[in-house]
């Protein structure tokens, strides 16, 4: 298998240099644009793994280059939010990013990010070549081809909530701790005030909508964590 | 009478009603005083002769006497009586004792007579007439000269001349005294608003165009509040720009970090751990200020339905969580249900950093408890949240200052906890910035206690 390729979306030349010097260290192909009309492009032209995306682009911004990335792709994104404006990191969720990590952030973490996305991306189930399908009431998932059908229609997910959806209804019916999807879906150990899976499942319902009788799919278990409505 | 509202008001009123007794004063002092000079009786008693003789003329012809009498008795300011040959009355039917005495002197006399007392002057004259009665008597009393000021004062209109001065005294002063003291309030409004940061008010639309001193106070003001602004926001500016500057160098450094660790040998892991440790310190304190600062310069917060109270039992799930790893715990002891208008991911913070704070220094193996209730503060219904450490508490002079930015109660003893010193600055902001309150109180048996008041 050739080396993942990773686009890095980053006005700062240097910075986007330095990632490409050390991401090419941990076995990946980088490619680096410097504004966001560029990357959106080679983004969209697809062949890549992962990009990581900053938030503050001039001219067209982060959430801008997503929000027009997934109208067309569901490629993994890790975005960089500025740090200081928290509000930015759960906006970045919601537009459909897989994971975010604040700027200036621990270069460590950013590869061990990338890395729990990458791997979870390629995952193909643990029997890869099985036509295994997991059936919840009219939702049906595919774990081989990572996709998931409602009533027979195609859900739109990203590779995450595809992750967090096959976590859940594999458990349907019982509760999964909110550390229990941090590791599995995330892949990092659970860090309490950290809302990114909250984020994903609230996303995961919008996608999903609501059962024939009105609740949720995925019921929120206070104090917990998640839960797949088995009925 | 502290208000100079009051002040202005009583003072004007007082002078007002002054001017007005001394107008009324003077005028009844240019009244040419009356004295019972001879002239003056003299001319009395040849009236009293004329007038007696005629009323008695229609007296005997039976004819009734009093109106004559009466009016007669006004043109010479006296009371007039008239009696028979016997002395007995006949106009005015019930004349008063002292006259009678008179009558009866003049009539058993048969001469004229003239008497003053302390107050009166009487004057009794005997009158022959033509008709069958023969003779009669007229006694006259002239009142005494009154005082200007007695009379001002015991007249019977004394209560509705003092009614009208002190209504016409008021309706002067009341308007002249808010004209002068209502602009000033406005202007102690907003300087009240100015001390409490608030650096936008303005006083000019409330006070007017006024081009007296007034006037040009508020113009001033807000020419003040301007200057303030623009040198606050000009320094938070340069913070911010600092500190977001600083962010791509670091970002780069950490970049750089780990790449000189690949390359470097097993010897330089330790200092580059510890330049690793001082990065993300730098880091955290470059997101502190960039949070704080952007509160700060926020004019106005998105406010979204947000319910408190599962919030903060979120909240205090992932304290607690993450105080366990230190033998310590968080517990929401009591809450109630809450819902407000806010921003969550503001207020989250807010109260995590109180949270997060407590935990630090409560001390091991003891609980930090969050109690949430709604409640009043006279304003309207607020949602008081309470979190209570076990700690060493904070110096009683220090209880404000720990939501400064960069405020240390004790140096080495924060140092060592971990706090960039801004958490609770950023709480204070937050919380403010939706309208509520923050306030820290050292509690009886150990500990702090911070507060968060928020309208409901």
């Amino acid at each position: 298998m050739a080396d993942p390729r990773i686009l890095v979306i980053d006005d700062d030349a240097e910075l986007a240099d330095l990632l490409a010097t050390l991401l090419t260290g941990e076995g990946f192909v980088v490619e680096t644009a410097n504004d966001g009309k560029d990357g959106l492009g080679r983004a969209r032209a697809g062949g890549y793994a992962l990009v990581v995306l900053d938030v503050m682009l001039p001219e067209m911004n982060g959430f801008e280059v997503l929000r027009r990335l997934r109208e067309t792709s569901r490629v993994p994104v890790l975005m960089l939010t500025a740090r200081g404006e928290d509000v930015d990191r759960i906006v970045g969720l919601e537009m459909g990013a897989d994971d975010y990590l604040p700027k200036p952030f621990n270069a460590r973490e950013l590869v061990a990010r990338i890395r729990a996305i990458q791997r979870r991306a390629s995952e193909t189930g643990p029997e890869p070549k099985s036509r295994e399908e997991i059936a919840v009431g009219d939702l049906t998932i595919v774990p081989a081809s990572r996709s998931a059908k409602r009533a027979g229609e195609e859900l739109p997910l990203t590779s995450v909530e595809f992750t967090l959806l096959e976590v859940l209804v594999r458990s349907a019916g019982s509760v999964v701790s909110r550390e229990d999807l941090s590791e599995k879906v995330l892949g990092r150990k659970f860090s309490p005030f950290d809302r990114s899976i909250d984020v994903h499942v609230s996303n995961l319902r919008k996608k999903l909508g609501p059962l024939s009788d009105g609740t949720e799919r995925i019921k929120t278990v206070r104090s917990i964590g998640y839960q797949y409505s088995a009925g | 009478m502290r208000s100079l509202f009051v002040r202005i008001f009583v003072t004007i009123w007082l002078a007002a009603a002054v001017v007005a007794v001394a107008f009324a004063w003077i005028q009844i002092a240019s009244i040419p005083r009356r004295v019972f000079t001879e002239r003056r009786t003299q001319i009395l008693t040849e009236v009293m002769k004329l007038g007696g003789e005629s009323a008695a003329e229609r007296a005997s012809r039976g004819r009734e006497a009093d109106a004559e009498l009466e009016r007669l008795g006004r043109v010479v300011e006296s009371n007039l009586y008239l009696f028979d040959g016997r002395a007995r009355p006949v106009a005015p039917s019930d004349p008063p004792a002292d006259a009678r005495a008179i009558a009866r002197e003049v009539v058993e006399s048969g001469r004229d007579v003239r008497r003053d007392d302390e107050t009166n002057r009487h004057i009794g004259l005997l009158l022959r007439t033509e008709g069958p009665e023969g003779r009669y008597a007229i006694v006259g009393r002239r009142p005494p000269h009154v005082s200007p000021w007695e009379r001002f004062f015991s007249a019977d209109t004394l209560p509705l001349r003092v009614l009208v001065i002190v209504l016409v005294a008021g309706l002067v002063s009341f308007p002249l005294a808010r004209y002068l003291t209502k602009p000033i309030q406005h202007i102690r409004a907003a300087a009240q608003r100015v001390a409490a940061g608030d650096l936008s008010v303005r006083v000019q639309p409330q006070v007017g165009r006024r081009h007296d001193e007034v006037g040009m106070l508020a113009q001033d003001f807000d020419r003040m509040a301007e200057r303030l602004g623009a040198l606050v926001s000009a320094q938070g500016q340069l913070l911010r720009d600092v500190s977001h500057e600083l962010r791509s160098p670091l970002a780069r450094l950490s970049v750089g970090l780990e790449l000189a660790r690949k390359s470097a040998g097993p010897d330089a892991k330790a200092g580059l751990d510890r330049m690793e440790r001082e990065v993300e310190r730098l880091n955290t304190l470059i997101g502190e200020v960039l949070a704080i600062s952007r509160l700060e310069s926020r004019e106005t917060i998105e406010r979204e339905e947000i319910d408190l109270g599962s919030l903060v039992e979120e909240i205090v799930r992932d304290a607690d969580f993450e105080a366990q790893s230190s033998n310590r715990s968080v517990a929401l002891v009591k809450t109630s249900p809450a819902r407000m208008r806010g921003d969550e991911e503001i207020l989250r913070r807010a109260i995590e950093n109180v949270v997060r704070n407590a935990v630090r220094f409560t001390e091991e193996k003891t609980r930090v408890e969050v109690t949430m209730a709604k409640t009043e503060n006279g304003k309207g219904p607020i949602i008081r949240i309470a979190v209570r450490d076990r700690g060493p508490g904070v110096p009683e002079d220090a209880l404000e200052n720990i939501f400064e930015p960069f405020y240390r109660v004790g140096t080495a003893r924060d140092r060592k906890t971990g706090g960039t010193g801004v958490g609770l600055a950023i709480t204070d902001r937050a919380v403010r910035a939706h309208g509520g309150h923050v306030a820290a109180k050292n509690v009886s048996g150990g500990g702090l206690e911070v507060t968060l008041e928020l309208p409901a």
